[in-house]
């Protein structure tokens, strides 16, 4: 731990966790800039002794600090850098023996760096989303404002719209004309879409609803993170209303869950909603620069003429009837009406039980048989043992660490990170029958009946009693220590008991 | 608004698993290519569940004749709806269609629109889903003069959901749920429409009209916003139903 040495003393309880290095970074950086700067600049000397510490490209950044101050008066760009030359060849002593950094370059493989909306957005361009319409609110607005600015680039539009309802609608109406469309909010946006979301499973209409998770319920804390929308999403609605959703467990997780959410939609005919939350959407990662020859994709418009067709074919395979927008004929002159209310299969009103079950089944089989192609998720760790930590979006990171910390103590605990959450992957069970003890760790609050949101879903799922939750409602991302803490008085606990 | 270069159509590749093949291949008809007009009798779907004498036939009859008319093409006309009695109107028509949530037919009509410029895209509704539940919708569809043609068929009343008071209803209306008449008092859709910068509109009595009520809202000119009020006739109906 690099520290101010003119600011800060370390305390000795701190020193125990990490070595302490002092640098008199204010009194080095007045030096190096004269005594007008003041104290400004030590950011830009701390980059310099981290460029020395981490063996950095100097000349890059020396550019990227002339870029970023240019349009100022010269002299501030100077100070600029003679504050970075002046961190830059401090001597660390020692330091740079004790540590040996791997070359970091020579993967070869070239990054990129952005946060979670950005590679949410990014990732509706590349799966070929056209079209789309939203609502500004808190943290999703930066995804509709990406995709304003960079949707026309590409032919493409993006409404915004007079509220959510309309946005949800826009963007269903757009997806039955034959563009996967997507719409997306925040909390309390959510809630406004939940009946047009309805809509679009009873008519079988393809869409992505994007959700970047804050504190709830109402208004609640718009700049905070939290796991709590879990249940809406899966269950939102009146009626039995089957739809899929998802969440991105990192930055570039984003980026690739966001394509894999299209064409989901596409392929069953179902609204996916993507579970985003305001930890992603704000972190910035850098990850390997995504091979976009490969995953781009257009999405052709398929106007191509129909002999007959029935949009809610019964016998149709996994009870997928292909989507016919409007401009498509139908020869033999029937055409398909695509509807809330129950139906037939041409899309015609009925109150017939039979067809109303059968429709039902027809729905949920869709979700069925996504279940049986997705991924068992990998368990890190080990195989089997004490515990088994469950987690689910931006939670990822916080957890492994911990699993890290605890095997090192030696503790036999592993980590399960579902990112398809409705339907969930097949073959869980088997995973938790390894473990003597579960928990689901989620950013949410322990609930009424003493469970978070997915650990409900788990315990409803699998009737595993050994589901419990290491939940926290804070308003706060998880820190390693939280969990480490949870888990040393959990397994300490249940060590006791037997 | 502005309309989005997307539309590519006819060429595109299948997208979706193919159902069971076509026994030979069917062309697309050829652009600009013309087609005898469509009749009633293609035209025509299920028998409208409508209360014999209600005046939602009358503007039925009316879109066939446009449709006849105007020579569209039976595949580029889509018929949208919101809820309501009068929104049960895509049932009636053999043509693509979608009925929508109650209120939202405009939005879900604006995503095809704005996506699809080779469509000719109808919307109709009542009076409550155009102007109570989709009344925020109205304005903002209007301000952003979309490529559609709007019908309202106006009651005055809510009629599916018999005989409420609607946001078209005349003070003194009495309605199951303003059993000593109706104390707010009516919106006038018309001026909210020119206000809120629709192109065209329109009120007609259904009964005073010969030629078609409403345009395509197709090609380059002027767009479309028709307005149907049915006042008396409507009323006279209902209260002898209700
Ligand atoms: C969200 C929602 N609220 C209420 C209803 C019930 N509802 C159905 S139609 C209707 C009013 C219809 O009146 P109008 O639009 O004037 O159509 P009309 O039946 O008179 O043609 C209402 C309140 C609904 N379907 N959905
Ligand atoms: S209730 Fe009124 S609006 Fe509905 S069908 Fe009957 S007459 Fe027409
Ligand atoms: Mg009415």
């Amino acid at each position: 731990m690099l520290y101010d040495s003119d600011h800060v003393e370390p305390k000795p309880e701190w020193q125990r966790d990490y070595r302490h290095v002092g640098v008199p970074i204010s009194g080095l950086t007045v030096e190096a800039i004269g005594g007008t700067a003041r104290d400004k600049g030590k950011n830009v000397y701390a980059l310099g002794l981290i460029a020395k510490l981490f063996d950095l490209n100097v000349e890059k950044l020396r550019s990227l600090i002339q870029e970023r101050f240019a349009g100022k008066d010269a002299s501030v760009a100077q100070n600029a850098l003679n504050a970075f030359d002046a961190g830059y060849s401090y001597s660390l002593g020692h330091l740079l023996e004790t540590f040996r950094f791997a070359d970091s370059q020579v993967r070869g493989v070239r990054q990129v760096v952005m946060n979670g909306n950005e590679a949410l957005a990014y990732g509706l361009l590349a799966a070929g989303v056209r079209f789309g319409a939203g609502y500004p609110i808190t943290p999703w607005s930066d995804i509709m404002e990406l995709l304003r600015r960079e949707l026309p680039k590409y032919g493409g539009t993006f409404v915004q719209c007079e509220d959510e309802i309309a946005a949800v609608s826009m963007a269903l109406g757009a997806s039955y004309a034959g563009r996967v469309a997507v719409t997306g909010s925040s909390g309390p946006g959510l809630s406004l879409k939940v009946e047009a979301l309805g809509w679009g499973v009873m008519a079988e209409i393809p869409l992505v609803i994007v959700d970047v998770q804050r504190g709830g319920p109402s208004t609640g804390m718009p700049t905070n993170v939290e796991q709590s929308d879990l249940n809406l999403a899966c269950f939102g609605g009146h009626g039995d209303s089957p739809r899929v959703v998802l969440a991105p467990a990192n930055v570039e997780d984003c980026f690739y869950m966001a394509i894999e959410a299209v064409n989901i939609a596409r392929r069953y005919s179902v609204p996916v909603i993507l579970l985003s939350d305001q930890a992603i959407a704000t972190r910035i990662e850098a990850f390997d620069e995504p091979n976009l020859q490969k995953v781009c994709q257009e999405l052709p418009l398929d106007l191509s003429p129909a002999r007959a067709h029935k949009p809610y074919d019964l016998a149709a395979p996994e009870g997928v009837a292909a989507h016919r927008p409007p401009g498509t004929p139908i020869v033999d002159g029937i055409y398909p009406v695509v509807t809330g209310l129950e139906h037939d299969e041409f899309g015609h009103p009925t109150s017939s039980p039979k067809l109303h079950t059968q429709m039902a089944a027809k729905r949920r089989k869709k979700l069925q048989a996504l279940a049986a192609t997705l991924p068992r998720p990998s368990v890190y760790g080990c195989r089997s043992g004490q515990l088994l930590l469950i987690g689910w979006g931006s939670t990822a990171g916080p957890i492994r660490e911990a699993v890290d910390r605890a095997r090192a103590a030696g503790q036999t605990v592993a980590a399960l990170h579902l990112r398809h959450l409705h339907p969930l992957p097949l073959g869980l069970e088997e995973i938790f029958d390894a473990f003597d003890h579960l928990r689901v760790v989620e950013m949410n609050d322990d609930g009424v009946y003493g469970y978070g949101q997915l650990a409900g879903l788990l315990r409803a799922r699998y009737r595993n009693q050994k589901i419990r939750g290491i939940n926290k409602a804070d308003g706060l991302a998880f820190k390693v220590r939280d969990i480490v803490e949870r888990i040393r008085h959990d397994v300490e606990e249940a060590m006791t008991k037997n | 608004m502005s309309s989005p270069s997307l539309a590519t159509p006819a060429q595109a590749a299948p997208t979706a698993p193919a159902a069971t093949p076509l026994p030979a291949p069917i062309v697309a008809p050829a652009e600009g290519e013309s087609r005898p007009p469509l009749t009633k009798k293609q035209l025509a779907a299920d028998h409208p569940t409508w209360c014999p004498g209600c005046g939602d036939f009358s503007v039925l009859a009316l879109y066939f004749k446009l449709i006849e008319k105007r020579r569209l093409w039976h595949e580029k006309i889509v018929t949208i709806s919101g809820i309501g009695c009068s929104s049960r109107f895509p049932y009636f028509v053999q043509a693509h269609g979608a009925h929508f949530i109650h209120g939202r037919a405009l939005p879900f009509a604006t995503g095809v629109s704005l996506t699809r410029p080779d469509l000719h895209v109808f919307v109709f509704s009542g009076d409550g889903d155009a102007f109570s539940i989709g009344g925020n919708h109205f304005t903002h569809t209007a301000r952003k003069n979309v490529k559609l043609t709007f019908v309202v068929m106006d009651n005055e009343v809510y009629g599916l959901t018999k005989k409420q008071t609607s946001p078209t209803s005349r003070t003194g209306f009495r309605s199951k749920t303003d059993l000593w008449g109706a104390v707010d008092q009516p919106i006038n859709p018309l001026k909210q429409a020119l206000a809120a910068g629709g192109d065209v509109c329109g009120s007609q009595q259904p009964h005073q009209s010969r030629a078609p009520a409403a345009d395509d809202g197709g090609g380059d000119g002027p767009r479309r916003l028709q307005l149907h009020p049915l006042p008396e006739r409507m009323r006279r109906v209902l209260s002898r139903r209700l």
